[in-house]
């Protein structure tokens, strides 16, 4: 069996070696050492894997790594370009971690949201938001930062819809 | 079996130096002499260490040393705001550190153990936060002083430096090797701040990890990462006492990536060079169990029909006022009711893991752990090799509720047997459980039944109240066993053994049957259950006499001292919530009002019922937990508290067939999702009392206040958790 796969992640070309049917969360997690993508279900119920394929919020502990060759995958340790994204400077803002460990999850999801819908509607939000589980409870202040952030990043001159 | 007296520090604590003495004895930390003859002999660009909770470095840098877990609860970042205050140390030099398991960090109210439970820390460690920062903060002091030549009582501090009475200035960082030298002042000899002098205390601090949180850096047990390191993952034993019989060992074994396949207490271990390895090695194992082995395998409905029975008789006595059983005997129509409580998982969102590496130099173990003490031993006595040599290293832990606080330290223990078992191969192992471990893994909170009784006088208002508990203890035979006092576990009682209400005949009894599933305290512990069942039936009474519910709590705690707190809460989130103020039909108010372990809070919830949809818009909190170290981290801890109640009340259910439970994963034990959510609005009382916990205690009343607001919506009650048995959905 020919593990060797050809992957983009967070901008980098790598190389690794993974059977076909490994989660992408796995080989992120075990063979590339990010760490920041959590394993919370493994079944796609609780979404704290949640990463960008091809700019798509997918859930990694489900995702063929094969899947992901050719496209590009990023994860939270490439969510800032340069320094923080938007949505971490509101993370920070508004505090919204407790325990902290769902809030890769939470974020990638945000941020797919923003990237195809800067300006979404609550119910967009509520579709977007309601499929990451957060244990300590911290959604009212998710919900909040997200609402602050596409203030942030809305451009000059703009309203909201 | 636990470390608390022994007089042996850890290495970690012992290579940054220190010097011990008075102050040290004032929070319990002692150093051998051996120990104190390094640290003096140290060269001058060591740290200073005057005791177990501070140590600063030559460049000014402050790390609060922190004996009880960050879990979410905001721990470090509260004990670093109190040391920070009292050292007059800048807040941005400020950083806190998990400790080494060691006595120095011991809980007071835990016997001494490192266990970080029940909302303690803050309660707790406040004082002792103080002390230490105020003996560090003379001693930088009586350095400056001496360098200057003045009286250390004509010298000031401020901002992260000492200034002499010329206005003079030396930095901490610079005052480091020669406080090193100096003596800790005794406890006495301490000057502690006004409380008007606070600076930090009292305000709202971003939490010290809140970056590495949301940049995803690998700080959780799940996140270390060693060279060489193996991990493994176990076919566990459904059901205590089960036993193998049999499993395709050869199946595992070829599956790629796995290196080794070890029979262990527990279960059957795969150990792989990955998880995903490991996992598709257990899978092939295809165990065949043999059940007979373990005892009585009850189903949910079984062991409730035995509670009910049981709770026909009295139990263990917890409380008695006046003449209950004769006012009850003498009354016509006794108003009778039950609640029940079902079992209900943690499910810490991180999975349960424990890495342990032993080498010729001990044994190393990091984990997310409520109880570091306990599993100091585990290792020691799971390895053979003495206490002293192993090391625990704190992780962040990704939630916990309880879980990770288990009395038998159960995953570190089998951590430890798998590492035994494969000794040979001199490696680092990994165990992690699925969440199907841990959904069905046992130790849930326990199963309660209330039974609950009143003699109602003509004017609607009790005078008798029998309140019998059915609930297994989670303290029975374990390490905690010092909270059950004549057959009583305080934690099965609280909330109803201390009823607030004025109520002249009040007996609290409780049956604690050893049978069922294997519990553990989660969040709030048994005042979930009192509270619930309290609230609920102090609403029916209300509702029976044409009571407003709120007017008819506050005419049973109004007149007595000692609620005067708890009557404020009342009024103020009644009257936040606009209790009383007009809705449309179909949405109700319910109130609830509770004292947890010296935290006073009251909930108002609102909900509209359309055909059997629930849906709840709004919580409203008023809480008082004494004097507030972080406000905004209390008042998040109150949200949290809120959402957490919120899934037990609406979804949570562990249901045991055969005595195993049904569910496994989130699709069959759903938790609250972000729409589901409700706006939640907190008033913090501002206070000077000393400050209680506030990590459990906003969860009680949500339930009640909740099912309390359907009431008054639609005229239903609710008497048994969750929603969903009762014919509604959220």
């Amino acid at each position: 069996m020919g593990f060797g796969k050809t992957l983009e992640v967070n901008g980098l070309e790598v190389l690794v070696e993974a059977p076909d049917g490994m989660p992408l969360l796995w080989v992120l997690r075990d063979l590339l050492k990010l760490r920041g993508t959590k394993f919370g279900c493994g079944k796609s119920l609780c979404g704290v894997c949640t990463v960008h394929v091809d700019g798509v919020a997918v859930r990694s502990c489900v995702f063929p790594v094969e899947r992901a060759i050719g496209r590009r995958v990023r994860t939270i340790e490439g969510l800032g370009d340069k320094g923080l994204h938007p949505l971490q400077d509101a993370w920070l803002d508004h505090q919204v971690s407790q325990c902290g460990y769902c809030q890769s999850g939470q974020l990638m999801a945000a941020a797919a949201l923003l990237d195809r819908n800067p300006n979404p509607t609550s119910a967009e939000v509520d579709a977007a938001m309601s499929g990451i589980l957060c244990r300590c409870g911290t959604y009212p202040r998710i919900r909040t930062a997200i609402l602050s952030a596409v203030e942030r990043m809305r451009p000059v001159g703009t309203d909201a819809p | 079996m636990n470390d608390a007296g022994s007089p042996i520090i850890s290495r970690r604590t012992l290579l940054a130096g220190g010097v011990g003495g008075a102050v040290a004895l004032v929070v319990g930390f002692r150093l051998t002499a051996e120990a104190r003859g390094t640290a003096r002999g140290a060269i001058s660009h060591a740290p200073f260490q005057p005791h177990a909770f501070v140590r600063i470095t030559v460049d000014g840098k402050v790390t609060a040393i922190i004996g009880p877990a960050e879990m979410g609860q905001g721990v470090y970042t509260a004990l670093a705001m109190v040391l920070a205050d009292e050292l007059d140390a800048r807040w941005e030099d400020v950083t806190a550190e998990a400790s080494p398991a060691d006595p120095a960090y011991g809980n007071p109210l835990f016997g001494g153990l490192q266990a970080t439970n029940a909302s303690t820390s803050i309660p707790v460690f406040y004082n002792s936060m103080r002390h230490a920062a105020a003996a560090a903060r003379a001693m930088l002091v009586s350095a400056a002083a001496a360098r200057w030549g003045v009286a250390s009582g004509v010298c000031r501090t401020s901002d992260g430096a000492v200034f002499g009475p010329d206005g003079s200035r030396l930095g901490y960082g610079e005052l480091v090797p020669d406080a090193s030298l100096l003596t800790p002042p005794p406890k006495e000899a301490l000057r502690l701040k006004d409380p008007a002098e606070f600076r930090i205390i009292g305000r709202s601090m971003p939490r010290l990890e809140g970056k590495a949180k949301a940049t995803g850096q690998p700080i959780y047990g799940l996140d270390v990462d060693l060279p060489r390191m193996l991990t493994a993952t176990v076919a566990r034993k459904p059901v205590l006492g089960a036993r193998v019989k049999s499993y395709r060992r050869d199946s595992a074994l070829r599956s790629p990536g796995v290196r080794a396949v070890v029979e262990i207490p527990s279960g059957i271990a795969v150990v792989a060079d990955h998880f995903w390895a490991a996992l598709q090695g257990r899978q092939k194992l295809d165990v065949e169990w043999d059940m007979g082995a373990a005892g009585e395998l009850l189903s949910s409905e079984e062991v409730e029909e035995r509670y009910r029975a049981l709770a026909q008789s009295p139990g263990a006595i917890a409380a008695v006022r006046g003449e209950p059983s004769l006012e009850l005997a003498r009354t016509q129509d006794v108003f009778e009711r039950e609640y029940v409580l079902p079992y209900i998982a943690h499910t810490p969102m991180e999975p349960l893991n424990c890495t342990i590496h032993e080498t010729l130099d001990g044994c190393d173990v990091w984990l997310g752990t409520q109880y570091q003490s306990l599993d100091k031993a585990v290792v020691a006595s799971t390895l053979g090799v003495s206490l002293d040599r192993v090391r625990i290293h704190t992780q962040y832990l990704g939630g916990s509720f309880g879980r990770r606080g288990s009395p038998d330290a159960d995953v570190v223990k089998e951590t430890a047997e798998i590492l035994a078992a494969v000794r040979s191969l001199e490696v680092p192992i990994r165990n992690v459980w699925t969440r199907e471990d841990d959904i069905r893994g046992g130790l849930y909170r326990p199963m309660a039944l209330n039974r609950l009784r009143a003699a109602v006088g003509g004017d609607g208002f009790p005078t008798a109240w029998a309140h019998t508990i059915v609930a297994r203890s989670p303290c029975i035979d374990s390490e905690f066993a010092f909270l059950v006092k004549d057959g009583v576990d305080a934690t099965n009682v609280a909330g109803a053994r201390d009823l607030p209400y004025a109520v002249a005949n009040l007996s609290v009894d409780v049956h604690q049957p050893s049978f069922g599933a294997s519990v553990q305290w989660l969040r709030a512990v048994g005042n979930s259950s009192t509270c619930f069942a309290i609230e609920s039936f102090i609403d029916e009474l209300a509702s029976q006499g044409g009571h407003d519910p709120v007017k008819y709590r506050r005419s049973l705690l109004v007149g007595n001292p000692a609620n005067d707190r708890l009557l404020h809460v009342l009024e103020l989130a009644a009257q936040a919530a606009n209790w009383g103020d007009a809705l449309p039909s179909g949405h109700g108010r319910g109130v609830a009002v509770h004292d947890y372990w010296g935290t006073k809070a009251a909930q108002v919830a609102e909900v509209e019922v359309e055909g059997d949809r629930v849906r709840v818009h709004r919580v409203t909190c008023a809480i008082d937990c004494g004097l507030i170290v972080n406000p905004d981290g209390v008042k998040a801890q109150v949200e949290g508290a809120i959402v957490f109640a919120l899934s037990a009340a609406l979804y949570g259910e562990i249901s045991l067939e055969n005595g195993v439970a049904k569910e496994s994963n989130f699709d069959d034990y759903p938790l609250l999702r972000f729409d589901a959510t409700p706006r939640i609005e907190v008033v913090l009382v501002p206070s000077t009392e000393p400050p209680s916990g506030i990590g459990e205690a906003a969860v009680p009343h949500t339930a009640p206040a909740v099912f309390n607001a359907i009431f008054a919506a639609i005229g239903r009650r609710v008497r048994r958790l969750p929603l969903d048995r009762n014919g509604m959905k959220a």
